[in-house]
C-alpha cells in the first residue's frame, strides 16, 4: 500500500511536468494564434474608423532616390512640399 | 521652388483626387491583406517588453490563398510585435523564405529573400500613424520585366489638424511652414 502510494507520488512528480508543458505549449500556441486574430482584426476596425488628419514629416527613398517633404492631409488629398 | 509647387497643387485638384484615390485603394488593398494573416499564418509567442508582445510567425499550411498576392503568405517568416494594452500592431516584419511563383512561373515571381518591415505607433493619444516602410523584394513578371521594389518611407514629426481642412487652407499651412523656415 505505501509502495503503491510512493509509485503514484514519483509517477505523478515526473508524469505532471510533462504532460502539463506538453498542454501549456498547445496553449501558448492556441494563445498566440488567438490573440494574433483579436489584434488584427481590432487594427483592421481602428483603421477603417480612423479618419483624422495630420501633418507630417515624410522622408522617401525609391530607386536610388532620396526625397523630403512635409506633407498636409486633406479629405480632398495630400498637399506636400519638399523640404 | 517650394511655394510654386505648393500652389500647382492648390490648382490642380484632379490630381489631388487621383492622389487620394490611389491612397485609398492602398489603405483597401492594405485592409484585405491584413485580414487574411490570421488564417494565412500560425503564431507562437517570442519576447515580451512591457505591453508590448512579439509573435513569430510563419506559413500556414492549411491556408488556401485565393488571391495571386495572398500567395506570399505561403512562403513569409517573421515577427510582429503586438500593443496589448491598446490592442493595436507595432510592428510587422518579414521575409520570403523560399522563391514565389505566379501561374506556374509564367505570370512571374518574387525572389527568395525578399523583406518588408512596417511601423506604428501612437502619435497622439489613441491615434496610431504608420512611421515606417521599408521594401525590399526582386522578381521578375510577364517572362521578362524585372520587377524590383526597394522603397523606403519614414514619416515622423506628426500633428493633428482639423479634419475638414480645404485644399487653400492646406497650403497656407504649408507656406507658413515655409515662411518659418
Amino acid at each position: 500500500m505505501v509502495t503503491n502510494t510512493i509509485a503514484i507520488a514519483i509517477s505523478l512528480l515526473f508524469l505532471f511536468p510533462v504532460s502539463s508543458l506538453s498542454q501549456d505549449s498547445g496553449h501558448s500556441d492556441k494563445n498566440a494564434n488567438e490573440l494574433a486574430r483579436s489584434i488584427l482584426q481590432n487594427e483592421v476596425k481602428a483603421e477603417a474608423n480612423d479618419h483624422s488628419h495630420w501633418m507630417f514629416r515624410l522622408h522617401a527613398e525609391k530607386s536610388g532616390r532620396s526625397e523630403a517633404y512635409e506633407v498636409v492631409e486633406t479629405k480632398n488629398g495630400d498637399l506636400k512640399r519638399p523640404t | 521652388m517650394a511655394d510654386e509647387q505648393i500652389r500647382r497643387q492648390e490648382r490642380d485638384p484632379s490630381a489631388l483626387r487621383k492622389s487620394l484615390k490611389q491612397q485609398t485603394d492602398d489603405a483597401a488593398h492594405s485592409q484585405r491583406l491584413l485580414k487574411l494573416l490570421p488564417d494565412a499564418l500560425l503564431f507562437r509567442f517570442g519576447e515580451r517588453r512591457g505591453g508590448a508582445v512579439q509573435l513569430h510567425f510563419t506559413p500556414n499550411p492549411h491556408f488556401r490563398p485565393t488571391t495571386r498576392e495572398a500567395r506570399v503568405f505561403q512562403a513569409m517568416e517573421g515577427d510582429l510585435w503586438l500593443d496589448t494594452k491598446q490592442s493595436r500592431l507595432m510592428e510587422i516584419d518579414g521575409h520570403l523564405t523560399r522563391e514565389v511563383k505566379f501561374g506556374g512561373g509564367v505570370l512571374g515571381h518574387l525572389n527568395a529573400g525578399g523583406r518588408f518591415h512596417v511601423k506604428q505607433m501612437e502619435v497622439a493619444h489613441g491615434f496610431w500613424e504608420l512611421t515606417l516602410l521599408n521594401v525590399n523584394m526582386r522578381g521578375k513578371a510577364l517572362f521578362f520585366k524585372t520587377i524590383g521594389v526597394q522603397q523606403k518611407l519614414q514619416r515622423s514629426d506628426f500633428h493633428q489638424i482639423s479634419d475638414d481642412l480645404s485644399v487653400a487652407q492646406a497650403a497656407n499651412l504649408l507656406r507658413k511652414q515655409l515662411a518659418s523656415r
